[in-house]
């Protein structure tokens, strides 16, 4: 199995996103093999990672699934479907018990469009999370040759 | 009088034929004007090295025409072309917005226009047009869904071949021109830089490309490729 945590963000940055975004929120325990959202589904909304670790499960066409990425507390998952509107590329599973803020996406658009100095935070968020695809890749890279 | 490298330059952006098909530079003309009047306009040969993996950020690059390919090297110093950056990129956003140095290097594969923007100046553009921050967030989340892609495909691919085949289609889905022959690809890459986007060696890309030629999936005519047979690639491909 191969599994790359993802870089943890910026603890300040992730504090002020967290707070201004706490109180929309709706806390959710999730068992450990719970399962977030699908990959093919259109995103619902954002969860925030309050506690645990969830996998970002891939599958193949024929239906084998690898859990290749690992969010930790502080960061959102599906932030970058909620702003593209594009389905999820993968699964989000619960690898330890965890717990996450979700908010739906119509609540969230309406937040950024009161506060839109989140979009900052949210750019951040991306450029990190695109970091960790980028050190992802260097292991399957390094672990397949 | 003909531009360098044959290349239809643009330098003001708000005349841009094509900038509403372009995710980021489709923005209102006051937030474009101001785009304008913090960008250097340049114009690059093949082979120019933007910018470096673990230098400071100076800024971003828009890719207005031509191409760019964007690598990162693993600790042993092999090298993996993470994404063929396309017109209408902005190529060092991450870096830039984080303040930490470039994660990859980017190099141009054709002669190509682009727009750099200090960072000191992009940051105050993103601040003061909160247009410029969503066109960026959705640039960098198209970025971040390239990678996934890149991802599920190094580890979920059971062979080097199925690798491959999954790039030629993706290809053909990108820049392929459908011809009686089948799908023609201008193929920009070395067999070694093809190799350095599915993570093997360049031994290995001659000897399956020569294994597709033979099986007649696909035939080659200098730097052009025609791939005659897409449905032996499809069933290759499992991801």
């Amino acid at each position: 199995m191969t599994v790359e945590l993802q870089e943890a963000i910026n603890p300040a940055l992730s504090e002020s996103v967290v707070r201004a975004l706490a109180r929309y929120e709706k806390a959710e325990g999730w068992p450990t093999g719970s399962i977030l959202f699908r990959e093919g589904e259109h995103p619902r909304g954002v969860y925030i990672v309050h506690s645990g670790e969830i996998d970002q499960v891939f599958s193949s066409r024929g239906g084998h699934a690898k859990p290749l990425l690992v969010a930790g507390p502080g960061q959102i998952l599906g932030l970058s479907c909620v702003v593209s509107g594009k389905p999820h590329n993968c699964s989000a599973t619960a690898r330890t018990p965890s717990v996450t803020g979700f908010i739906d996406k119509d609540r969230f658009t309406t937040i950024l469009e009161e506060q839109p100095s989140l979009w900052w935070s949210i750019l951040q968020l991306l450029s990190t999370d695109i970091n960790s695809c980028y050190d992802c890749m260097k292991t399957l890279t390094h672990n397949g040759r | 009088m003909p531009s360098p490298y044959n290349l239809e330059v643009e330098y003001n952006c708000n005349e841009c034929s094509v900038r509403a098909e372009r995710l980021f530079c489709n923005m209102a003309e006051p937030v474009v004007r101001a785009l304008d009047g913090v960008k250097f306009t340049s114009l690059y040969p093949k082979g120019s090295l933007l910018f470096v993996e673990g230098e400071e950020p100076r800024g971003v690059f828009i890719l207005c025409s031509g191409r760019a390919k964007l690598t990162t090297s693993s600790t042993e110093g092999k090298t993996l072309i993470v994404k063929i950056a396309e017109p209408g990129e902005v190529l060092g956003a991450s870096a830039t917005i984080l303040g930490r140095p470039y994660e990859v290097s980017a190099e141009t594969i054709e002669p190509s226009q682009l727009n750099f923007v200090k960072r000191e100046d992009f940051l105050k553009f993103l601040n003061t047009h909160l247009e410029a921050c969503m066109h960026t967030a959705q640039q960098l989340s198209e970025k971040y869904h390239s990678a996934q892609r890149e991802i599920r495909s190094l580890g979920l691919s059971q062979t080097t071949a199925e690798k491959l085949a999954r790039l030629l289609l993706d290809w053909c889905i990108s820049d392929g021109e459908a011809t009686p022959k089948g799908t023609r690809l201008k193929v920009l890459l070395t067999h070694e830089e093809i190799a350095q986007m599915i993570g093997t060696t360049r031994e290995t890309v001659t000897r399956l490309l020569s294994d597709f030629k033979r099986k007649k999936i696909i035939d080659v005519k200098g730097s052009t490729l025609f791939v005659v047979n897409r449905n032996d690639l499809e069933t290759m491909v499992s991801v």
